[in-house]
């Protein structure tokens, strides 16, 4: 790689330690993927183990010896740096019936170690959806971790970002620099893949779970391709955009995709390709996404523990729509119903109200935390949980995944999961 | 081996993301990996519903699969992995996913991918294996 004379002094050390591990480490990913040189980014999203998969023990410790050294030294991040979800809400944690031992047992590492991060000039959002928190311009090159940041900042925003790795998000931030090959350069950035919708769907009347059956499917069967929908309406939201991004890192390593008429890059299904002739073409109907549902049901009874709602973090529009299905309504004593979204939307949800309709109606709303995978995923075991709802096919793969199969899920829209709170059952 | 002669040794080139070299015996998946995800971290073992290594165990393995998939918190997983002792030997991948190429840096593990001829075709579960991944040279012993 072509390094310039600041990013070659960082290498030789001249500019501490940390900065020098981060920049070894950024030129090691650079050399493999064939970048010719850095570019300048203009943000990262951090992806920190300590306070999200891994608070606890000597995962906990592991996961520092990483993080540390790549911040040896650094005072501030070079750049402004968004942060992901964390494990665990401690304010709402009785409620969410965890138990006090386990908010004592990760304590001392998550609140030193947010602490350490916030006075490098973090931006304490705690989200996995930092777009609905922070701006992101057509053609920005971005640092970052968090699938659902890389694939929505690539594909709906127009910026862009590999889908790289918690320490290399970290790397980053620390160096103001990205390694630049991949989507970060246009010939890169064409489809590859097209599905079409089968006569058998009717993509307007699609709920949240639909989209994520559609993504969950064309996950498995884009492998590596960026796929391109054709046949989608062009009034999709935020949240519909949401969930049909997040499962293709789920199912494969995809870190864009093209939605013809409604993503920037893919005015018509001629630019979407590059100009180019799709690699291959895949009709998606009821059978396809049928077999996502089943496999996102793992659970083969319909009791249940938790319904989760807000994977990944909810927009304003999405708990405005939460806090309306659950107007006058009351959530069964016997389960818990939780909602997750950033500690910035949270205070904003709390200034409109839906933070007091939401509770009022026996949910609970949660700021900066990973509504599932962390906490169900990696212990739920351990909490004693068995059966967690969820209308995101993310949630309810890494809540399976993680947990070896002990924790059971079951998949629906919203909707469905707010008739399951009420119920008190699937 | 005396009277196994026989035995077909191949020798596939690819590229290096990790250095380092070792030799162990071949787990194949058809299936991308997550290593949050795929294998439980404490076992090992591979707990992903509908995965085609379900139930087999990664630890110590040269560990043979189409790319990595999943979280970007995989660098972290595959250390823990490692700090375990359930971490494959070394990876080799049809194509290589920064995912990897970062695990495999940070916690030491011989990484080789875009070999000459399809790994996955060539090498079988329980060949013997042996990685030169400075090198690029992957050499395999057919075990049938």
């Amino acid at each position: 790689m072509k390094l310039t004379a600041r990013e070659e002094d960082i290498l030789a050390g001249k500019c501490g330690k940390g900065r020098k591990k981060s920049m070894e480490l950024l030129v090691a990913v650079g050399e493999v993927f064939g970048a010719e040189n850095m570019v300048p980014a203009s943000s990262s999203h951090l992806v920190i183990p300590e306070i999200q998969l891994f608070p606890k023990g000597k995962e906990a410790e592991w996961g520092m010896e990483i993080t540390r050294k790549l911040i040896d030294g650094v005072e501030k991040f070079a750049i402004p740096a968004t942060i992901n979800a964390f494990v665990l809400d401690l304010e709402k944690a009785e409620v969410l019936n965890i138990p006090a031992k386990f908010v004592d047992d990760i304590r001392p590492i998550f609140e030193s170690s947010q602490k350490i991060y916030e006075a490098k000039g973090a931006i304490p959002n705690y989200s996995c959806t930092p777009f609905f928190d922070f701006f992101y311009r057509q053609g920005d090159h971005l640092g970052g971790a968090e699938s659902i940041q890389v694939l929505f900042n690539n594909s709906v925003n127009g910026a862009r970002v590999n889908r790289e790795t918690g320490p290399t998000s970290l790397a980053v931030a620390v160096t103001g620099v990205t390694p630049n090959y991949g989507l970060h350069l246009t010939r890169n950035r064409a489809g590859q893949i097209l599905f079409e919708l089968g006569d058998d769907l009717d993509a307007g009347a699609f709920t949240d779970a639909d989209y994520n059956a559609l993504g969950y499917f064309a996950g498995r069967a884009a492998v590596e391709k960026i796929p391109v929908f054709k046949g989608l309406p062009d009034t999709m939201n935020e949240i519909d955009l949401k969930y049909l991004c997040v499962p293709l890192a789920v199912t494969a390593g995809i870190a864009m995709i093209h939605v013809v008429g409604v993503t920037p890059e893919a005015p018509t299904l001629e630019a979407a390709f590059g100009g180019k002739r799709p690699e291959e073409v895949m009709v998606v109907g009821r059978k396809e996404l049928q077999s996502s549902y089943e496999r996102l049901n793992t659970a083969r009874t319909n009791y249940l523990e938790y319904i989760a709602l807000g994977c990944p973090h909810c927009s304003i529009r999405e708990l405005r729509e939460i806090a309306q299905l659950l107007r006058g309504r009351k959530v069964n004593h016997n389960v818990v119903l939780f909602v997750a979204t950033s500690t910035i939307k949270y205070e904003l949800a709390k200034r409109m109200g839906l933070v007091k309709e939401i509770e009022d109606a026996g949910g609970v709303v949660v700021k900066g935390m990973c509504p599932g995978a962390s906490i169900f995923g990696r212990y739920g075991q351990e909490l004693e949980v068995t059966a967690v709802a969820t209308n995101s096919s993310k949630n309810a793969h890494y809540i399976g995944a993680h947990s070896g199969g002990h924790v059971k899920t079951l998949f629906g829209s919203k909707e469905q999961c707010i008739e399951a709170a009420i119920a008190g059952k699937w | 081996m005396v009277g196994t002669a026989k035995m077909k040794k191949i020798i596939l080139r690819g590229k290096c993301a990790a250095k380092g070299k070792c030799k162990g015996e071949a787990l194949v998946s058809t299936d991308m990996i997550a290593f949050g995800g795929t294998p439980v971290l404490k076992t090992g073992i591979v707990g992903e519903p509908g995965h085609a290594l379900l139930g087999k165990n990664i630890a110590g393995k040269i560990l043979i699969y189409p790319t990595g998939k999943g979280s970007t918190g995989d660098p972290y997983s595959c250390y823990f992995l490692k700090k375990y002792g359930n971490a494959p030997k070394a990876i080799i991948n049809r194509a290589a996913n920064p995912t990897t190429v970062v695990a495999a840096i940070l916690s030491e593990i011989p990484m080789i991918y875009e070999l000459d001829r399809d790994p996955i075709e060539v090498i079988e579960t329980g060949d013997s294996v042996e990685v030169d991944a400075d090198a690029g040279i992957v050499k395999v012993t057919k075990q049938k």
